[in-house]
């Protein structure tokens, strides 16, 4: 027996059932690329190119106040900071793509920022913004801090920037800062500009199929961002009950409750696939087309709880929080609420993968 | 020549990992045509890790590899005391290391022969030695709760609230020694040894039972590869078994939903398992080429999967923690044959340098550099934003 020659891995599997899962829901009848184009075309692109306008807007206040370092000017640019903080809160959630290219969240919004790493970076005067253990010390976070100084006033703030020792150098970090996050910005809108065809095309419902990224990215958010850090870690939900209203959103600018009802507001009208006064295409319409009517009826109701509740909430947040505690603990069990319709049912009606983890434990 | 049977399905129990059968055909060249002979064998890839000697008991074993997956398991919870802000002994850990006594000196909760450092790639152990000496050195500071910044060792906080110890650049110890042995031992012994023409070449023996065993010599070495995997013997996609997956099979299970992994190496292993039984030679070195590909082009995704973990992470601990199992994985690519990586040691080292030394100075530019080269080099592009 001088060889083994023919040998043929006899093969596989003619078997239709081991095909992708979803092929099974493909009987029920819903516009998916309709969903996709109203999602990327009239929400996700138009919320990247407003962004990109406030923040147009803010870079040019800063090298304004850069050149001419005076009173209007400093509070043009706290305006001009306002606006494309509130624009960034419709945007922070689409943290897949080309937002995951730039890691726009952790290069934007890191926060409570690290004062005494801001302190440091300011004094030695030089700071590679590009670190990721700078990310405390950069983006819309630090330049709050830098904008508005903790309780102090304007006429101080603009000292610091002016005649204060290292004025030179806050000044040139604050429009590093800025310069940054115009860079990162531009180079996410331009990457939508092709990124878009290949969101609308990748069809299904697998892990990597734009409906997966976009409902574990909701998901992700939701859990960790919006409920948890905007809400439930500044009223002591994640700290035995002890209240730490300095970890709000733009503390030293208190504008923390405008910000939360922004994004929340966002999430909602992207769940709802509608923008402006239309509502196109979205989940709920998707949960509706394939027997899920129930979880989207929760969903709609809860999201709309969330929002009713949080227009409750006032401004600072981080006083609210000290005078009213427990309003604020009510105000996160309604965000609570949306978590398992959104994270459990959703996802198993559509046959999505949660797929994001915190990996903590190992 | 080569001579095709026909076709045969076969439908188990389970549709979604289904048993292969495999024919292998014996010619016989007695003129000038080769004919087919009729002495086809016929045998059956079972659907899980499971075969039998002729005494009909199981003739799986890979004890030693379980024993070593536990030691690393201990060790690594000792070395995690340190992330409480507990003093660690540099000693106990390199005894636990080289398992001294038989339990380590004590520190394990079993004894065995076996151990981690006189497997650990020799020219490596000295680094997993290190660790344990700059973590001791580094645990008196965690002691006296010191906290961490670039430039200083010391406890940093998580997301959880829980904090983890790291050098002085921001190295998380229990992660660079868990993930750098995942690599520098289980790795290095399946690649370098049990894959091996010295232990599954043709001209290994395959005939005589090991002595009080029910197995070849041959048969043995394939599960030990397969011990080093850390799969239950029903792993496969979609796993939802009882058995626990531990260190490579945890992070397949993790990554097989965009990299469909679990199936391709457990398929692999239980075909070439099932082909040494058979004395199949062929079938056999083509599940080693396939496991060589594999199991490379996995460590590749996990190493993606780790970059895009920090691009969207904010927690500045978080950050530290997923970059140290980043450079951990990235130590893993380092550990396959010369012949068969796809990527030489110089060119992984461009890899470290996007990475740089310090994680306090690792930058978002610099990790996709990283998942970029890697995504090309094992033709991961299309998922490299899924994994």
């Amino acid at each position: 027996m001088r060889a083994l020659l023919g040998i043929f891995i006899v093969a596989l599997l003619s078997c239709s059932s081991c095909t992708d899962p979803s092929k099974k829901l493909d009987e029920k009848e819903f516009d998916l690329t309709g969903m996709l184009s109203n999602v990327g075309d009239n929400i996700i692109v138009p919320s990247y190119q407003n962004f990109k306008s406030t923040v147009d807007i803010l870079s040019d206040a800063a090298n304004t106040f850069n050149n001419n370092p005076t009173m209007p000017n400093l509070l043009s640019v706290r305006v001009a900071f306002k606006n494309a903080y509130i624009n960034w809160q419709k945007c922070d959630v689409f943290e897949f793509g080309p937002a995951m290219d730039n890691a726009l969240r952790a290069n934007f919004n890191v926060y409570p920022c690290d004062t005494s790493k801001i302190t440091t970076n300011v004094s030695s005067g030089s700071i590679n913004i590009d670190v990721l253990s700078n990310s405390d010390a950069k983006g819309f976070p630090t330049i709050d801090f830098l904008l508005y100084g903790d309780n102090q006033s304007d006429a101080y703030i603009l000292l610091t920037f002016t005649k204060n020792t290292y004025a030179a150098n806050k000044k040139q970090y604050l429009l590093a800062l800025i310069s940054a996050i115009k860079t990162k910005t531009d180079a996410t809108v331009n990457a939508w500009g092709t990124y878009i065809s290949t969101f609308k095309t990748s069809l299904g419902y697998s892990v990597g199929s734009s409906v997966g990224l976009l409902v574990n990215a909701m998901n992700s958010y939701d859990e960790r961002y919006l409920r948890d850090g905007k809400v439930g870690i500044p009223a002591g939900i994640r700290s035995l009950g002890v209240a730490l209203p300095r970890q709000t959103e733009a503390f030293y600018g208190k504008f923390s409750t405008e910000l939360l009802n922004t994004s929340l507001q966002s999430f909602q009208n992207l769940y709802l696939g509608k923008y402006g006064s239309t509502n196109g295409l979205g989940l709920d319409d998707h949960l509706v087309a394939y027997d899920g009517a129930a979880i989207d009826e929760n969903l709609r109701n809860y999201l709309a709880d969330a929002v009713t509740a949080c227009n409750t909430l006032s401004d600072p947040l981080s006083q609210h929080i000290i005078n009213n505690q427990a309003s604020v603990e009510a105000v996160y069990s309604k965000l609570q609420k949306v978590i398992i319709p959104l994270k459990v049912d959703m996802p198993s009606k559509l046959g999505i993968l949660i797929s994001y983890q915190d990996n903590d434990g190992d | 020549m080569q001579t095709l049977v026909s076709k045969t399905v076969v439908k188990g129990a389970m549709l979604a990992s289904l048993s292969v059968v495999l024919m292998a055909t014996s010619c016989k060249k007695d003129g000038p045509v080769d004919e087919p002979v009729d002495d086809k064998t016929t045998y059956t890839v079972p659907a899980t890790y499971t075969f039998n000697g002729s005494d009909g008991l199981t003739s799986v074993d890979y004890a030693g590899q379980t024993d070593r997956i536990n030691q690393l398991v201990e060790l690594n919870n000792k070395l995690k005391i340190g992330d409480a802000g507990q003093p660690l002994s540099a000693q106990t850990l390199k005894d636990m290391f080289a398992n001294v006594g038989g339990n380590g000196s004590g520190n394990f909760t079993f004894t065995s022969t076996r151990q981690l450092k006189d497997k650990c790639f020799s020219l490596d152990a000295s680094i997993y030695e290190a660790i344990y000496d700059s973590a001791a050195v580094a645990s008196d500071s965690g002691a006296v709760l010191a906290v961490a910044a670039n430039g200083k060792a010391g406890l940093i906080k998580r997301s959880t609230n829980a904090t983890i110890l790291v050098d002085k650049n921001g190295f998380e110890f229990t992660q660079k020694n868990q993930k750098g042995l995942m690599g520098a031992v289980f790795l290095y012994q399946i690649f370098n040894v049990y894959l091996s023409d010295a232990k599954l070449g043709d001209a290994v023996d395959n005939t005589t039972l090991v002595a009080g065993k029910n197995y070849t010599a041959m048969e043995h070495y394939a599960d030990e590869a397969f011990g080093y995997f850390g799969a239950p013997i029903d792993f496969k996609s979609n796993y939802t078994g009882t058995g626990t997956t531990r260190y490579w099979a945890s992070y397949s299970a993790e990554l097989d939903g965009a990299l469909g992994c679990s199936d391709k190496i457990m398929t692999a292993f239980r075909t070439m398992r099932a082909a040494i039984t058979n004395k199949d030679m062929v079938v056999k070195n083509q599940q080693r080429e396939i496991l060589y590909t594999e199991l490379e082009k996995f460590v590749a995704a996990c190493i993606i999967h780790y970059v895009n973990e920090v691009s969207v992470e904010t927690n500045q601990g978080n950050i530290l923690h997923a970059l140290s199992e980043l450079y951990g994985f990235m130590q893993g690519l380092k550990y396959n044959t010369v012949e068969k990586r796809k990527i030489s040691n110089s060119e992984l080292n461009v890899l470290f340098n996007h990475l740089g030394t310090n994680l306090w100075n690792v930058t978002t530019n610099g990790l996709n550099a990283i998942k970029d080269d890697l995504a090309v080099r094992y033709g991961l592009t299309a998922i490299k934003n899924t994994l």
